[in-house]
């Protein structure tokens, strides 16, 4: 077997192009991730009738199945779904027109709400009740306190996490090729397709997946330091 | 002035406060004494609404409220009139101490950030921790943070301050730092009330010592009559215990 070092780098740069696209799109996953989440941690905290329960299916469900499977069950509904009902108020759009992109981001955040909403929900619990009562004792008012002291203790909890799971969803796209999305697993495998070097193009992807998340790593290192100061223990 | 009257506390079925009628005057210093689990913090607790009484009415100065029928925005208003000391400080995690101490000014009472600054600055001065103003709380020692702890609650310039067991955590020494700031606190003239197991600072530093026990006050007096000529025989008791332990 002989590894073509000259290839490897080739691939590396066109598998970079997808980086950026990567990026953006996990970014946007975690951002409707954490919205829906805080969405769904609120409801279970104030355990409000019904909506609690059919959360916990919910949950549970997104919990239980893999990843792959999720994306499959979506991909075989969504497009035909949003096919008929665009039909219903007069527009045309085959279902092989939708794009997969949207097929990615609505599994994907699918499964990030339920993750995120644990995660707020553990965050928002770990506040200590007496500096809840400290807020109160100078005068807050519920809001001012949940504004001045809750939210940000809470978040000095569930950033790190927040950040964590940005990992996990850039290496977790690398499934996305699966529906036909192009990020960084994806490019490399077009790559190896036009070169017919395939180790080579793995290579070059899990180098690039290990260089970001690298950087990424040593970028959350260092805002965890800076919370850990004005932390929560 | 401070006045309680027949304040009631049940908690479970447990009556903690049975009763409570007290007066304060403006600018006394009011040591709450008695055994653990007499209903002292919870007393403290009702003045400023962390817990709210069954029964009974609260008027600080011109404000009266009536605890059975007390709206939340009450409750706000009366607390805005008090300040309080935690026994296990509970300063601001999030928050260094020079913003710890100006949260209050800046978000309940408005004041601008720069006027806020020199208040903050003036009272973490009082209780000498001036080098310490960009540090966080989990950085100081007990001590110093319950020192930060009284700063924070005399910047918001209350009517009353109330303060539960705020050496107790704390030991002899750490403790010793804290009631000679509080001894300061006393002589400009602050309305205190202090729940504390500290007599030294009842006998020495308070003008009005109140002897609770099982949810009623048993005496109040002078510190003078409340350790050496009570009339109650259970007060009594109780001092000379405290005075005579090993006896």
């Amino acid at each position: 077997m002989n590894f073509d070092f000259q290839v490897m780098f080739e691939t590396i740069l066109i598998v970079l192009q997808a980086v950026p696209r990567t990026f953006l799109i996990a970014f946007l996953i975690l951002l409707v991730g954490i919205l829906f989440g805080g969405i769904i941690a609120f409801i279970k905290i104030k355990q409000v009738p019904i909506l609690s329960q059919i959360i916990n299916v919910f949950v549970s469900y997104v919990r239980g199945v893999p990843l792959i499977v999720h994306l499959f069950v979506v991909m075989s509904s969504l497009p035909e779904g949003a096919s008929s009902l665009l039909k219903a108020v007069g527009f045309e759009m085959q279902p092989h027109e939708f794009p997969s992109i949207l097929i990615v981001l609505v599994t994907y955040s699918f499964l990030e709400a339920a993750i995120q909403s644990e995660n707020i929900r553990g965050a928002f619990q770990s506040i200590d009740p007496q500096q809840i009562e400290a807020g109160l004792s100078i005068g807050f008012t519920r809001r001012q306190n949940l504004r001045r002291i809750i939210i940000p203790q809470a978040m000095a909890v569930a950033l790190p996490m927040f950040l964590n799971a940005l990992l996990k969803i850039i290496k977790a796209l690398s499934l996305a090729f699966t529906v036909g999305a192009v990020d960084i697993m994806a490019q490399a495998r077009f790559a190896a397709a036009l070169s017919s070097r395939y180790l080579e193009s793995y290579i070059a992807a899990a180098l690039v997946y290990w260089f970001i998340c690298g950087i990424l790593l040593i970028v959350f290192n260092k805002i965890e330091k800076r919370l850990q100061l004005g932390s929560t223990r | 002035m401070i006045n309680l009257k027949g304040i009631e506390k049940t908690f479970d079925g447990n009556k903690v406060l049975k009763g409570i009628n007290l007066e304060i005057k403006s600018g006394e210093v009011v040591a709450l004494i008695g055994p653990s689990g007499t209903g002292k913090t919870t007393l403290l607790r009702t003045i400023n609404f962390l817990e709210k009484a069954d029964k009974g009415s609260i008027t600080i100065d011109e404000l009266t409220i009536d605890n059975e029928q007390v709206s939340e925005k009450d409750m706000i208003l009366m607390r805005r009139q008090t300040a309080m000391v935690f026994q296990n400080y509970n300063l601001f995690r999030n928050k260094t101490i020079l913003e710890n101490v100006m949260e209050g000014l800046i978000v309940v009472q408005k004041k601008s950030k720069e006027e806020a600054e020199k208040i903050a600055r003036q009272e973490i001065e009082r209780v000498g921790l001036l080098d310490k103003v960009e540090q966080y709380p989990i950085e100081l020692s007990g001590g110093q943070q319950q020192r930060i702890g009284i700063a924070r609650a005399m910047a918001l310039h209350p009517k009353v301050m109330l303060l539960d067991e705020p050496t107790s955590s704390l030991d002899p020494e750490r403790s010793l730092e804290v009631l000679k700031v509080l001894q300061k606190v006393a002589k400009t003239g602050m309305t205190m009330v202090i729940a504390t197991h500290e007599m030294d600072f009842a006998k020495y530093v308070s003008n009005h010592v109140v002897f609770m026990e099982n949810g009623h006050i048993v005496e109040e007096g002078s510190p003078e009559k409340i350790f050496t000529d009570p009339s109650q025989e259970r007060t009594k008791q109780f001092v000379q215990e405290l005075e005579n332990p090993f006896t």
